[in-house]
């Protein structure tokens, strides 16, 4: 039998050796990722932001764990402010995460199921600020930190059920919910780079083309085309971006995704939807009757938003990446999100017609893109290639001449013409 | 002689001379006689005039004895241990409750070291093995955790009263977790495998009822009649705290076996 001083002596080193990992940067973690072929594995990164890897807390993001977020419009129009509407719709605000992991040799595997998720999602997103830093092209990218990652959070509108199988940026919290997985047995979403790549995409287009804001004024103020348009542009280069995400990533072995939902989603027609690599795409007389006239709710509640959106993914990508030249559209499309130089950007063009909303036309938003790519090769492509899918009304044929930008663009061939 | 009879012959009158001075007063009898009470002993020292009290050493010799004979087991204890494990939830939740099951070993040591009574039920320690495991993940991914919990753990006991079977306990206690896991990916397992220390912190009721005699320990003639020896059930219902490395569980549970 031991001591009593002895005893007490044991019982002191317990307690002391009761600490969190010392976190020396970067640190080697083992997560689920994917390989070239579309499987997944186990693979050992590193991660070069946590500040605390049990709390999974760094600069660019804090992982919180068991916060529950529920949209009540009624209460939410009380709000004057956004800090007054993000305490509003956080009904929990929940807790610190923690980490269970086991140190072998100087690496961390994760003990549990939910530590897997966590940092695999960890770094998922710490790849995506990476793809960022890479495509901001030396401008700072302050922006894109400092967020949070609502963990296994709940996401509900008053009256309706628990989102699940879902991930989702949500600007009034400042921050992502990574929902529950339900009936989608496949890759969880918190370890899907793509899907990851493709939600970090909306923030930096909800920093950039909206200012940051809680409530973005054209998402209230505009409805029909305008809002249709705005809303898929946002989907399209979402999974155009988290296309290029994935791409980056691929030096762990992950590989590009040119559809980001398959590894997580059964493989059926709506998730064939997000596959931005056909060529067949175009826009169908069912597409634009919808575009032209679903409602806010309707649109936002439609496939029809991301089938428009995908003209865009898949425009963009055809343009690019057969001449492998996907790094400078990449970073052409981000300086066009913003510009207040004489070659406005789509903030710009947002801003100047929040009251004549029927300005923001597709031929005006391929038109900010063109002239933001310096690359006349590329640009001809892009402008051939957005245009010959998304076959904007307002031209009779294609060029569309009153485009200054795209005005030299061939027409193309690959889609009918409606 | 004709002057010794002189002498006697003086010696009358000089008697008769005083009486007849006055009445001779009486003596305080009742003050003489209080007097006289108070200067007695209450009891006699003689040892052979009655029982006298014993010493405290010889009461303390005498409760020793009493205390080993009253219960004479040992205080050795098996028991199964099952309940409720509130795994510190990684995902920032409150706790993630899963079943535990063990078994424990205890041994009283206070009864063999001690004789007095109070310091026989002081203390106890306890080496338990117990274990809980945590699955989660979708049909692709997914990951089992088991958490095997090994301590030795010191108590202390407050029985509710003398010669009571149920008492209240406090336990600190230290020893190693092995954690095994593994994360399955379509199929393909991959095994992961670590210890780290513990700590736990605990209270609870121990109740350790005689259910079985079989003899008296020390003559059933003799004035120690109710000293039976046997096999005693123990219970516990306790809540314990686990501190594996930098995470808190929770033990909410009890446990039953035997003693002897």
């Amino acid at each position: 039998m031991l001591k009593a001083p002895r005893f007490w002596s044991l019982c002191a080193v317990s307690m002391l050796a009761a600490c969190e990992p010392n976190v020396q940067l970067p640190v080697k973690v083992m997560i689920v990722g994917a390989n070239t072929n579309g499987t997944y594995d186990t693979k050992q990164v590193e991660l070069t932001t946590p500040t605390s890897i049990v709390h999974m807390t760094g600069p660019n993001l804090t992982l919180v764990g068991g916060a529950f977020v529920e949209i009540n419009e009624q209460e939410l129009n009380t709000a004057t402010s956004d800090e007054q509407a993000a305490d509003l719709l956080l009904k929990n605000k929940g807790n610190s995460v923690r980490a269970n992991f086991i140190d072998k040799g100087g690496v961390l595997w994760p003990a549990d199921f939910h530590t897997w998720n966590m940092a695999s999602a960890y770094y998922n997103f710490e790849q995506a600020f990476l793809y960022y830093q890479k495509v901001y092209n030396g401008k700072p990218t302050t922006e894109l930190k400092d967020f949070k990652v609502l963990y296994w959070g709940g996401f509900k509108f008053t009256g309706g059920e628990d989102d699940r199988d879902n991930a989702i940026y949500f600007p009034p919290i400042k921050g992502f919910i990574l929902v529950p997985y339900a009936t989608q047995q496949k890759v969880p979403i918190p370890m899907n780079l793509g899907i990851i790549g493709h939600e970090f995409s909306h923030l930096v287009f909800h920093k950039k083309v909206y200012g940051g804001v809680g409530s973005p004024a054209p998402l209230g103020a505009w409805s029909l085309a305008p809002f249709n348009l705005l809303k898929s542009l946002d989907e399209g280069l979402a999974d155009f971006h988290g296309y290029g995400v994935t791409c980056a990533s691929a030096g762990t072995g992950a590989g590009c995704r040119s559809n980001l939902l398959v590894d997580s989603f059964v493989d059926d027609e709506k998730t064939q939807i997000r596959n931005i690599v056909d060529p067949t795409r175009c826009m169908t007389p069912s597409l634009r009757a919808a575009y032209n006239n679903f409602r806010q709710g309707e649109w936002n509640r439609s496939t029809q938003l991301y089938q428009l959106g995908n003209l865009f993914a898949v425009s963009l990508y055809l343009a690019s990446t057969p001449d492998g030249k996907e790094d400078v559209l990449q970073k052409s499309i981000i300086d066009a999100y913003d510009d207040s130089s004489n070659n406005s950007g789509l903030k710009q063009l947002i801003a100047d017609n929040l009251n004549t909303q029927s300005n923001f036309t597709m031929e005006k938003v391929i038109d900010v893109f063109a002239a933001h790519i310096s690359d006349m090769d590329l640009r001809r492509k892009v402008c051939t290639q957005l245009r010959q899918r998304l076959q904007p009304e307002s031209c009779p044929g294609f060029p569309c001449d009153p485009i200054p930008a795209c005005a030299s663009a061939p027409s193309g061939t690959a889609c009918p013409q409606l | 002689m004709r002057p010794l009879l002189l002498a006697l012959l003086l010696l009358a009158p000089l008697a008769r001379a005083q009486s007849d001075e006055g009445a001779i007063p009486y003596s305080d009898d009742e003050a003489q006689d209080e007097r006289n009470r108070r200067e007695l002993p209450n009891k006699s020292d003689s040892p052979s005039s009655g029982p006298r009290d014993e010493t405290e050493v010889e009461a303390q010799e005498r409760e020793q004895s009493l205390a080993a004979i009253d219960d004479p087991s040992i205080g050795l204890s098996l028991e199964f241990l099952g309940g409720v494990m509130l795994l510190d939830s990684s995902r920032g939740g409150l706790f993630d409750p899963k079943g535990m099951a063990g078994l424990r070993f205890t041994w009283e040591w206070s009864r063999t070291v001690f004789s007095n009574e109070f310091a026989r039920e002081a203390s106890f320690v306890d080496v338990t093995w117990s274990h809980a495991a945590n699955g989660e993940g979708t049909t692709l991914v997914n990951s089992t955790a088991n958490y095997h919990y090994f301590s030795f753990a010191p108590a202390v006991s407050f029985p509710f009263g003398p010669k009571s079977p149920a008492a209240f306990f406090a336990q600190l206690g230290v020893g190693a977790v092995f954690n095994s896991s593994n994360v399955t990916i379509n199929q393909l397992v991959t095994p992961i495998s670590g210890a780290k220390l513990l700590f736990q912190y605990g209270v609870g009721f121990r109740f350790r009822p005689l259910v079985v005699t079989w003899g008296r320990k020390s003559g059933a003639n003799s004035d120690f009649a109710h000293a039976e020896d046997g096999m005693r059930v123990s219970f516990r219902i306790e809540l314990t705290r686990f501190r594996r490395g930098y995470i808190d569980d929770t033990f909410v549970g009890g446990s039953a076996g035997v003693t002897f």
